[in-house]
């Protein structure tokens, strides 16, 4: 395959990739990192990949195998899903994560929320901070960040399910 | 968990939201071991699971990814309210519940708007910020071509805006552009090169292969900026750089600042001090700081060896000493789309340049032709100045250089570089020290003037002026 275009494919589908890489490591930095690790390991080996669908299950098994590696390398281990697990995941990614056109439908979805879910979902995803960090910083209980979050996340897809079926029925 | 699909009397959950929330911690790091246990038996044991987590870990991440977008939006929150749907835009909420704060933005937007209209519209540094994701091409000369996310190709001028994802691919040697980001962090590319913008505000710049020098500002300490070669990884806080990457290796040379650089294969670091280089090598080599490597100020070829392999154009001729001749060039005839050509041109050296110049520099070259007609001499120049084109084509000309003629009178110019004008955009404008040469052509249009070259020199200094001295008949 070219290898500007699977630069392309990877960067244009990033969030799905990440968000996988994200599933192990939970740590925007390290996903970030181990991200460009998959692009340039890619790039380097653009002469052997296929196809793309050859590119998606190639990009999702490197990034499981440098994840596991990243963990590995960390000082402070925390407890991280059973490998098995993570295989199963692997295999039902392509099929379950948010698809691109979601994507667009998410970032509508938000103005949804109430402003003070908005401000948890971005204190917690966008900006990173820990549930007791955003629970500190509101002076709340850990607790009702959860409930909140939950609340929120299961707005948003409802919402990006009721748009996708309003586009679906006008196209 | 619930598996009953009975409401938490306390919570107000139910058996979903109970996993959902069970996931919300794992992702939060602050699962116990029995409950971390029991999230890989639910996974392991229920395909459905497993779709709700890859649903909410990929949602979660592009949210992440939608940040800036948000950014500017500040809050007061009401921690008592639970409710999580509201119809009510978000600017409907705050002009009537907060009237202060309204009055402020007022005043913000006034003085933000007068900013701007001072601002003149080609600065790209100074536009006001409408998506905080976008960046800008600029200074784009020649052949750019744009390939969006979609993978749909469309050709670049000054001002297009270049999203997360898209492609860059600068299609020859003659073209260039500066991708410019909201900081005013600049990155110049020039001939023969592609980017890709990644990261969440395109903050990640993969470079498939070329030539780009970048200006970098200040970045956040925990957000550097961060470029991706097939050999190596920088990490850039602020310099001033300039990189070479092809499939073989990456060649980083430092002019301000810090860059660290990250060789991929086995992920050996190095800091990379201003006026120093690095280049990626083997794994064999451990990575070491190099001098710059520069071209000279002062450069001088007498052709006495030959032709040297590198140059692009010309034939060889034979010296013949006691005539005071010790080899030269002759020009070389090619045809092109709009004519024939009698051409002598340097290598072209994109990365180091041909010489380095300075307020005072000279071209000297001494010469013979046979038949008197216009020649013409162009200089090509590329520069990661914000105020100069990324590449650009100078012309020399003047009928003093080839009348009044005696056929085969040897004769020396001297050319002060100030006196090249540019032509690329046809302004004219005098050459500038900023800019560096990388290559040079002596040339005449269907006419060949047989013009020998004997040798050319540069040096710093000189009279400031053009001046051709005549030598006895040969």
């Amino acid at each position: 395959m070219d290898c500007s275009l699977i630069v392309n494919w990877l960067v244009r589908d990033r969030a799905r990739l990440l968000g996988f890489i994200w599933t192990i490591v939970r740590d925007y930095t390290l996903c970030e990192d181990i991200f460009q690790e998959v692009v340039t390991l890619a790039m380097q080996k653009a002469e052997s990949i296929e196809n793309e669908q050859h590119l998606d299950g190639w990009a999702r098994k490197t990034a499981k195998f440098k994840s596991l590696e990243a963990l590995r390398n960390r000082t402070y281990q925390s407890a991280c899903l059973d490998q098995d697990v993570i295989a199963s995941l692997e295999e039902q990614w392509p099929n379950d994560a948010i698809e691109r056109d979601e994507i667009e439908y998410l970032q509508a979805c938000l103005e949804e929320l109430t402003p003070r879910a908005r401000h948890i979902v971005r204190l917690r995803y966008m900006e990173g901070l820990t549930g007791n960090q955003v629970a500190d910083k509101l002076k709340v209980k850990v607790h009702s960040i959860y409930v909140a979050l939950t609340r929120s996340y299961k707005t948003l897809e409802s919402c990006i399910r009721r748009k996708k079926r309003e586009a679906g029925a006008i196209g | 968990m619930n598996d009953q699909g009975n409401t938490n009397p306390v919570s107000g959950l139910d058996a979903h939201d109970d996993f959902l929330q069970l996931l919300i911690q794992y992702f939060d790091q602050t699962l116990a071991e029995s409950e971390m246990k029991r999230l890989n038996s639910l996974l392991r044991s229920n395909a459905e699971y497993r779709r709700q987590l890859i649903r909410y870990s990929s949602c979660a991440w592009a949210i992440h990814e939608i940040g800036p977008l948000h950014e500017q939006e500040s809050i007061s929150v009401d921690t008592t309210n639970s409710g999580v749907t509201n119809q009510e835009s978000w600017s409907t909420v705050h002009r009537f519940r907060l009237p202060a704060v309204a009055a402020l933005i007022g005043l913000l937007v006034l003085v933000t708007s007068f900013l701007i209209f001072q601002t003149k519209p080609d600065d790209p540094e100074r536009q006001p910020n409408t998506n905080a994701r976008s960046l800008l091409l600029h200074q784009v000369t020649g052949d750019i071509r744009l390939i969006r996310a979609d993978s749909s190709i469309e050709k670049a001028l000054s001002g297009t805006k270049v999203a997360v994802g898209d492609t860059v691919t600068i299609g020859n040697d003659k073209s260039g552009a500066a991708l410019v980001y909201q900081d005013g962090t600049r990155v110049v590319m020039v001939g023969n090169t592609t980017v890709t913008t990644g990261g969440k505000t395109g903050k990640q710049l993969v470079i498939h292969r070329g030539l780009i020098g970048a200006i970098v500002k200040p970045q956040p300490a925990d957000k550097p900026l961060v470029f991706v070669t097939p050999k190596a990884k920088l990490r850039v806080r602020g310099t001033r750089f300039t990189v070479h990457a092809d499939g073989g290796q990456t060649d980083l040379s430092v002019r301000e600042g810090k860059v660290q650089l990250t060789r991929i294969s086995d992920g050996h670091s190095i800091d990379v001090p201003g006026g120093k280089r690095a280049v990626t090598g083997s794994e064999l080599n451990k990575l070491t700081l190099l001098a710059l490597d520069t071209a000279p100020s002062e450069w001088s070829m007498d052709f006495e060896n030959g032709l040297p392999s590198n140059w692009r154009c010309g034939i060889p001729v034979k010296g013949n000493k006691e005539a005071g001749f010790n080899g030269g060039v002759r020009a070389d005839r090619k045809v092109q789309k709009d004519g024939v050509f009698f051409s002598i041109c340097t290598p072209k050296l994109w990365k180091k340049g041909l010489f380095t110049s300075n307020a005072d520099t000279h071209l000297h070259f001494r010469y013979k032709l046979n038949k008197p007609d216009w020649f013409q001499l162009f200089l090509s120049t590329r520069s990661f100045e914000s105020n100069r084109p990324v590449v650009a084509t100078y012309r020399f000309k003047i009928d003093k250089l080839w009348w009044p003629l005696r056929a085969g009178q040897w004769r020396t110019a001297t050319i002060p570089l100030s006196a090249f004008g540019r032509v690329s955009d046809l302004s004219e404008t005098p050459f500038s020290p900023d800019e560096l040469p990388f290559e040079l052509l002596f040339s005449s249009k269907d006419n060949d003037l047989s013009l020998v070259i004997d040798r050319i020199w540069i040096t710093t200094g000189g009279p400031g002026r053009f001046d051709v001295k005549m030598e006895n008949d040969q």
